[in-house]
């Protein structure tokens, strides 16, 4: 016999035997059925985009159908593209429980609330709600494009009649000296009825010289661009591009080179310089000094400059 | 700390311009007398003799051919040689200064290069003399002779070294001496601090320094500050303005010899054209000069301590008030004075960060 046949016949005879163990060792070997198909899945936002307001609270529905689901499945609602949702914002209605069927739909509700905050000028925050496509490919998915939720500023009021708003700071490149940066905001201040006497004090940064003065004197370490007046009737409204010197640039300014460290040791980083800008509203409807802060991450009321 | 490229040249101009104003720095003009020299308003004045250069007549100036106008210019331990190979190359530069102040409409100034003389006394000598002058630093100053509240005779002495240092914008401290013989006094105004840290690329609202600002920008063409200062002094035939005036006090007394400066609001909403002025020892302030139109003011202490030493001398308020921006529009008319609303200056200012000095 020619042994490879031989070899061959052996095997088979081990695989009817294992068959046996695990079926009725008295009748044929069973039929394995095959898979069930994907199902299919599809859903959309009936919208494109919804507003809300700081504080406020906006539910965006959204259509589902599923076509042969033999399994349970979660539709589940992520914000788009992989981050992680502000800190002032909370959404509910991202997960939607599946029972398997033949032919199923609905509509359930994404639900996006907004915390209020006192930081006037953070711009408006956009934030992509999508659908989460499934990974395992047990349903096949066709889904409509992501949702957009605005969230605008809330303005503030610091006294009778006046409103501030702003816009999201901004870090630029120093004109001419691009390693440096100013930090940026247009400031819109809305002066009505009691506001209309309102002022505005400069609280800081002050930046004070002395080389070839005679005494020492300080000015103002900020500048205004674009200031622009609107007057309708009794009320006016004032736009302002402030821009300030940010930490790399008072630090630029401001600190000396490091001395050479010692041999084998590190040199010690450069103190962070304070690249806050700050103001007061003052005027004859506003109870108390409103004192207010701008940084890096926005504008809002501070009681006191630390 | 090294500085900033940018702040270096920053200090540098600000050194270069330590302008020497004589007879004493008062504020907006100077007064009658040299003990008198804080003259807030036009009326305080002391104006030209009508003897020496009346309305309608035009000043002679005579510049000097010393050789000292091609001496080389040492600075930091640099030799820079001159720009001039003779007198005959500077005059161009005076006739360009006294046009940039002769061009102004709302003014009669008119003035002119009679001669060039080898020799000219370093005196009051009835001769309003340029003359070149070499220290070591690029500074220059004008002279002012005053008697009997008139002014009678103005010599400059005028440092090569803004030439040297100052490129195609180097008339600008020729200017400012000019602005001094008229009669007027150092500006309040200084925008270009903002523009140290802002440059006017950036858009700051305020791009250009007053020529009789202590200069720290070098753009030889007058601005609405200065413009308006000479023809208070000068004043055309049918200059028509209003005016403004109020008080400021910090910590509830008079806040003496702070800055004002009063922004028009041009038919866009921009803030334009802008007017510096100081308080008095009562705190009072006047604007004059004003074209018809909306304003806005801010209030402030004094920057540039050594261009107004003498407001210092008198207990000016410098430390520890806050910049104030008044924001609701005072309207203007022609032959009026608007009376502005209080302003109170208060404490603050303590946490200014001081810049280091300029190495070397």
């Amino acid at each position: 016999m020619n042994p490879s046949r031989l070899g061959l016949a052996a095997v088979a005879a081990g695989l009817a035997a294992l068959s046996g163990c695990e079926g009725d060792s008295a009748g044929p070997a069973p039929v394995v059925p095959p898979p069930p198909p994907p199902a299919e899945l599809s859903a959309s936002f009936q919208a494109e985009r919804a507003d809300l307001a700081e504080g406020e609270g906006v539910e965006i529905g959204f259509e589902y159908r599923v076509t042969g689901l033999h399994r349970p499945f979660v539709l589940e609602i992520r914000l788009a593209g992989g981050g992680e949702l502000p800190e002032d914002v909370e959404v509910a209605g991202t997960a939607v429980p599946l029972s398997p069927g033949e032919d199923i739909s609905g509509e359930a509700v994404l639900t996006v609330v907004s915390s209020p905050d006192q930081n006037f000028a953070e711009g408006e925050e956009i934030l992509q709600f999508e659908f989460v496509p499934s990974e395992t490919g047990v349903v096949r998915t066709d889904f409509g494009p992501p949702v957009e939720v605005a969230v605008a500023d809330t303005p503030y009021r610091p006294c009778d009649g006046v409103v501030l708003r702003g816009t999201g700071v901004e870090r630029e490149p120093r004109p001419q000296e691009e390693s440096l940066h100013t930090l940026g905001t247009t400031l819109t201040l809305d002066l009505t009825g009691p506001g209309r006497d309102t002022t505005f004090e400069l609280r800081g940064p002050y930046l004070e010289f002395i080389p070839g003065a005679r005494e020492p004197y300080s000015v103002a370490g900020f500048g205004i661009r674009d200031w622009r007046i609107e007057t309708d009737g009794p009320a006016y409204r004032h736009r302002m591009g402030i821009t300030w010197p940010s930490a790399d640039y008072l630090t630029a300014l401001l600190v000396p080179p490091p001395e050479e460290p010692p041999e084998g040791e590190e040199p010690a980083p450069p103190p962070e310089a304070d690249a806050r800008l700050v103001f007061a509203v003052v005027g004859p409807s506003c109870p108390a000094d409103s004192v207010l802060t701008c940084d890096a991450d926005g504008c809002y009321p501070t009681a006191e400059i630390q | 700390m090294t500085p900033t490229p940018r702040l270096r040249r920053f200090l540098f101009s600000l050194f270069a311009l330590s302008l020497l104003a004589g007879p004493a720095s008062g504020y907006r003009f100077f007064g009658g007398t040299i003990d008198d020299s804080l003259a807030p308003v036009s009326e305080n004045a002391a104006p030209w003799s009508p003897s020496v250069w009346g309305p309608s007549q035009t000043l002679s100036w005579v510049l000097s051919e010393a050789p000292e106008w091609t001496d080389s210019f040492e600075w930091r331990g640099e030799t820079y040689e001159s720009p001039f190979e003779s007198a005959s190359d500077v005059l161009p530069h005076v006739r360009a200064a006294l046009e940039a102040w002769s061009d102004v409409p709302t003014a009669d100034i008119r003035w002119r290069v009679s001669g060039m003389r080898v020799n000219l006394p370093r005196a009051r000598d009835h001769i309003n003399a340029i003359r070149p002058h070499v220290l070591d630093v690029p500074a220059s100053y004008a002279a002012v002779y005053i008697e009997g509240g008139e002014i009678l005779e103005c010599d400059i002495s005028f440092s090569p070294g803004h030439f040297i240092f100052f490129g195609r914008q180097r008339q600008s401290a020729l200017v400012h001496e000019l602005g001094h013989c008229l009669g007027l006094a150092h500006s309040a105004m200084f925008p270009t601090w903002d523009s140290a840290l802002f440059p006017p690329e950036a858009g700051a609202v305020w791009p250009q320094d007053p020529k009789m600002a202590y200069g720290h920008d070098h753009d030889p063409r007058l601005t609405h500050d200065d413009i308006i200062g000479g023809s208070l002094l000068r004043p055309a035939r049918g200059f028509r303005h209003g005016g403004i005036e109020g008080e400021v006090t910090f910590g509830g007394t008079a806040a003496r010899f702070v800055r004002l400066v009063a922004a028009r609001i041009g038919e866009d909403g921009r803030l334009g054209d802008s007017v510096s002025v100081f308080t008095d020892e009562q705190g009072r302030y006047r604007f004059e000069g004003l074209a018809p139109g909306d304003y806005l003011l801010a209030a402030g202490p004094m920057m540039e301590t050594s261009a107004h030493g003498s407001l210092l001398d008198a207990g000016a308020v410098l430390h520890g008030a806050e910049d104030r921006y008044l924001l609701a529009p005072l309207s203007v008319s022609l032959g009026a004075s608007t009376r502005a609303p209080p302003i109170a200056l208060r404490e603050g200012r303590g946490s200014a960060v001081r810049l280091p000095e300029e190495p070397g």
